[in-house]
């Protein structure tokens, strides 16, 4: 890697890393990369198409929860769903004039496609593994540019310097690619 | 007056992009890719929605009765947490003055569910969690918040909020932690910040540190900016318009399913006189009087009942 290269990737992985200590953010037990992928049951590259807001039964009681249809569009590691599509489920959202928030859920644009950590719950939706810690929006308009971001409104992490979150952001999705299949493998 | 309020709203919303880093929660939910919400490039804020606040100048918190029996966390080492969680940030210093924000700690609560009801009594409860942590992904969560707001009548007016706290995988500390355990005034003042409307931010302006480390207790006390921010939304000559300590359709230990339906009076939507306890307000100097005075008080409750 050329050295402008290199300087701009690590920039580009503090810029985008470095968090703040974030207003009553809700804390996250850092997951590493392996933890990471070990836990998911599909890495993928996703868009979204649609979603929706309803009640659902979560450990017993009632609670609001958003169901996003999103298309895969690649598969970077680990089990090929069955389905190009699939829903993915995400705590909060809007029901009859009541809206939920959730903090430290990830934030899903429908504007860009994103890198998923998914695993399937007993409800048989996916859910992100490690909340906002499985979701990395791409940035970058060719395919070879594509860059992974942390997820907006990533909440405060434990143990941050050894999480996948800190490794992953700012890598080229192509590297990315790499380390993930290189972690599946170990 | 609508351009000045218009103004003010925009002032509001946009704060953070003005040299602050805290966020505030809004009404748009970025975690739905349907609201399109609009995000801060630096801070990640989100620019889009009304921003979330509780309309009363004082609300009620709970805590589940029997606490965290299996990690040895008593009621009243919780609900002495809870307390400090909430006095770090009730008792900034908003230009000489107090935010006006008065939170009350009520009787605890069976119920251990964390819900809201349209039709039922509600609680605002911080719920210890040790047999199972029943969000799939999100075990690796040290607690959780959610926040219920209106979007109809009043966009952004806060109805209820509930802490939850994973003691399932988590070892939590009430004392001075050891290296490998989890500060749960840390975690709980954190999640306070949610429950007073913020949010989430990232900000590479920021020269606060990246993360929590394990044992930390810095997180104790939020920052300068988070506490900025707690002014800006809850400022001293706030003009409130409610004044009740009372969760919305009143309060009740049970969960909304051991309940019956309420039956809201007609006289709701004007402004309560029935204050519970919240007719003082604070004051500079007045430090520990705010929320730690109530939890004397509420203590005090607690051991007259056990004597009669």
């Amino acid at each position: 890697m050329k050295r402008r290269s290199f300087l701009g990737c690590v920039g580009a992985a503090a810029s985008t890393s470095l968090l703040t200590r974030a207003a009553g953010a809700t804390l996250l037990r850092g997951l590493s990369l392996e933890e990471l992928v070990e836990r998911s049951g599909f890495i993928v590259v996703v868009t979204a198409l649609d979603s929706q807001s309803h009640y659902e039964e979560i450990g017993g009681r009632r609670s609001i929860v958003t169901d996003t249809r999103v298309r895969v569009e690649d598969v970077l590691a680990k089990a090929e769903p069955a389905d190009r599509e699939l829903l993915v489920r995400t705590l909060g959202g809007r029901v009859g004039g009541v809206g939920e928030i959730v903090h430290g859920q990830p934030a899903i644009s429908a504007a860009s496609a994103d890198v998923a950590f998914l695993k399937l719950g007993p409800d048989g939706a996916h859910w992100f593994v490690g909340m906002a810690q499985g979701h990395y929006p791409l940035v970058g308009q060719l395919r070879a540019d594509r860059t992974l971001v942390p997820s907006a409104q990533l909440p405060e992490i434990r143990d941050y310097e050894r999480c996948a979150v800190r490794k992953l952001s700012g890598l080229k999705l192509i590297r990315a690619t790499e380390l993930l299949r290189a972690a599946v493998r170990r | 007056m609508r351009s000045l309020a218009v103004g003010l709203a925009l002032c509001s919303l946009f704060w953070s992009a003005s040299g602050f880093a805290y966020c505030r929660a809004t009404t748009c939910d970025p975690s739905d890719a349907e609201q399109h919400c609009k995000l801060d490039p630096r801070t990640q804020c989100v620019l889009t929605g009304t921003p979330l606040s509780w309309a009363s100048g004082c609300i009620t918190v709970n805590v589940q009765r029997d606490a965290a029996p299996v990690t040895r966390i008593s009621l009243e080492d919780a609900e002495a947490s809870v307390t400090r969680a909430f006095d770090s940030w009730l008792s900034a210093d908003c230009n000489g003055a107090r935010p006006s924000l008065e939170v009350k700690l009520g009787d605890p609560v069976t119920c251990d569910a964390s819900e809201y009801s349209k039709v039922h009594h509600n609680a605002n409860i911080v719920i210890f969690r040790e047999g199972v942590w029943p969000y799939v992904g999100g075990e690796d969560a040290l607690g959780i918040t959610r926040v219920r707001y209106d979007l109809e009548d009043k966009p952004g007016e806060m109805w209820d909020a509930d802490i939850e706290v994973n003691a399932v995988t988590e070892p939590l500390s009430v004392t001075e932690p050891t290296i490998n355990q989890v500060d749960l005034d840390s975690l709980l003042t954190h999640e306070v910040g949610h429950l007073l409307g913020f949010g989430h931010t990232l900000d590479v302006g920021s020269t606060m540190t990246a993360g929590y480390s394990p044992g930390s207790i810095e997180l104790r006390s939020p920052s300068t900016d988070d506490l900025a921010g707690l002014c800006a939304v809850y400022p001293p000559d706030r003009k409130i318009t409610r004044t009740s300590c009372e969760p919305r359709h009143g309060f009740s230990e049970l969960c909304a399913s051991e309940q019956p339906p309420y039956v809201a009076p007609d006289d709701e939507t004007t402004v309560s006189k029935k204050s519970s306890g919240c007719t003082m307000s604070p004051h500079p100097g007045s430090s520990g009087f705010g929320f730690i005075g109530l939890l004397g008080l509420a203590a005090l409750g607690r051991v007259a009942r056990k004597r009669r």
